[in-house]
């Protein structure tokens, strides 16, 4: 059975902000993100700035980027290797 | 479930790094090997995160989903077609193999047709002369105005007699 790749993509940017707190403040951004066009400008030309006026500030040498989805691109995000953990 | 499967996907990209090479390189046949279909006329790309730096997609508003282009869709009832959707290089791939061996009269209704681009009328203009060498007949009928148009601009509507 084959399933159509859909809307839920998106998503797994956000998993790399575990802590419920910054998680919920992360998920307001995106939702302003989502509505406006203007501040989703500004979080791909100065991320972490934008964040931090938010209240949403990363840890010290930590970095985002923020790709806008277009008409004809998915886009996955996938973490860092981390290697093999059996071996 | 497809976010499970999805989320399968990657957690092996961040343990194999063969299955991760193929992924970046391929992502298109990697995800339809794992059983994911793609939407025509998309492509994949995907992106690395690093231990200090990570991508966030952000997703096109509804209003700009809505405005996203639309596949192609058919239906064959006896000698009529019905076409929904966009007719443009990608999709006429669906239509042309259907259609290039057709040795009867045809109707296409393109009631539903949102789009046209010049593939997709060469896909009419050979349809058109495939079947005239064997005295058949193509009709195009309830074409939309846009797409009547894109006809007319291109000196078609004489040759369809639309």
């Amino acid at each position: 059975m084959t399933e159509v790749l859909g809307d839920y993509y998106s998503e797994f940017g956000r998993t790399s902000i575990r802590e419920p707190k910054s998680q919920e403040i992360f998920q307001k951004i995106l939702d302003k993100a989502h509505k406006n066009a203007n501040f989703r400008k500004k979080l791909i030309s100065s991320p972490v700035e934008t964040l931090a006026q938010q209240g949403f500030k990363l840890p010290k040498g930590f970095n985002v980027k923020f790709i806008e989805e277009t008409q004809d691109t998915i886009f996955i995000p996938i973490p860092p290797y981390i290697g093999d953990k059996s071996s | 479930m497809s976010k499970e499967k999805l989320q399968k996907i990657i957690q092996r990209a961040s343990t194999d790094l063969d299955f991760r090479k193929r992924l970046i390189q391929e992502p298109g046949q990697v995800l339809m090997d794992e059983g994911f279909s793609i939407p025509l006329g998309k492509k994949v790309t995907i992106l690395e995160s690093t231990d200090d730096m990570f991508y966030v997609v952000l997703p096109l508003s509804d209003k700009e989903k809505s405005a996203a282009p639309q596949p192609l869709e058919y239906v064959i009832e006896d000698d009529i077609v019905y076409l929904k959707g966009r007719l443009d290089s990608y999709t006429v791939e669906e239509v042309r193999e259907t259609f290039l061996g057709w040795d009867k009269d045809i109707s296409f209704d393109l009631k539903d047709l949102t789009y046209i681009s010049s593939a997709g009328l060469s896909f009419f203009l050979r349809i058109h002369k495939q079947l005239d060498q064997s005295g058949h007949k193509m009709r195009l009928v309830n074409i939309q105005p846009a797409v009547r148009n894109v006809f007319v601009l291109g000196g078609f509507n004489k040759i369809f007699n639309i």
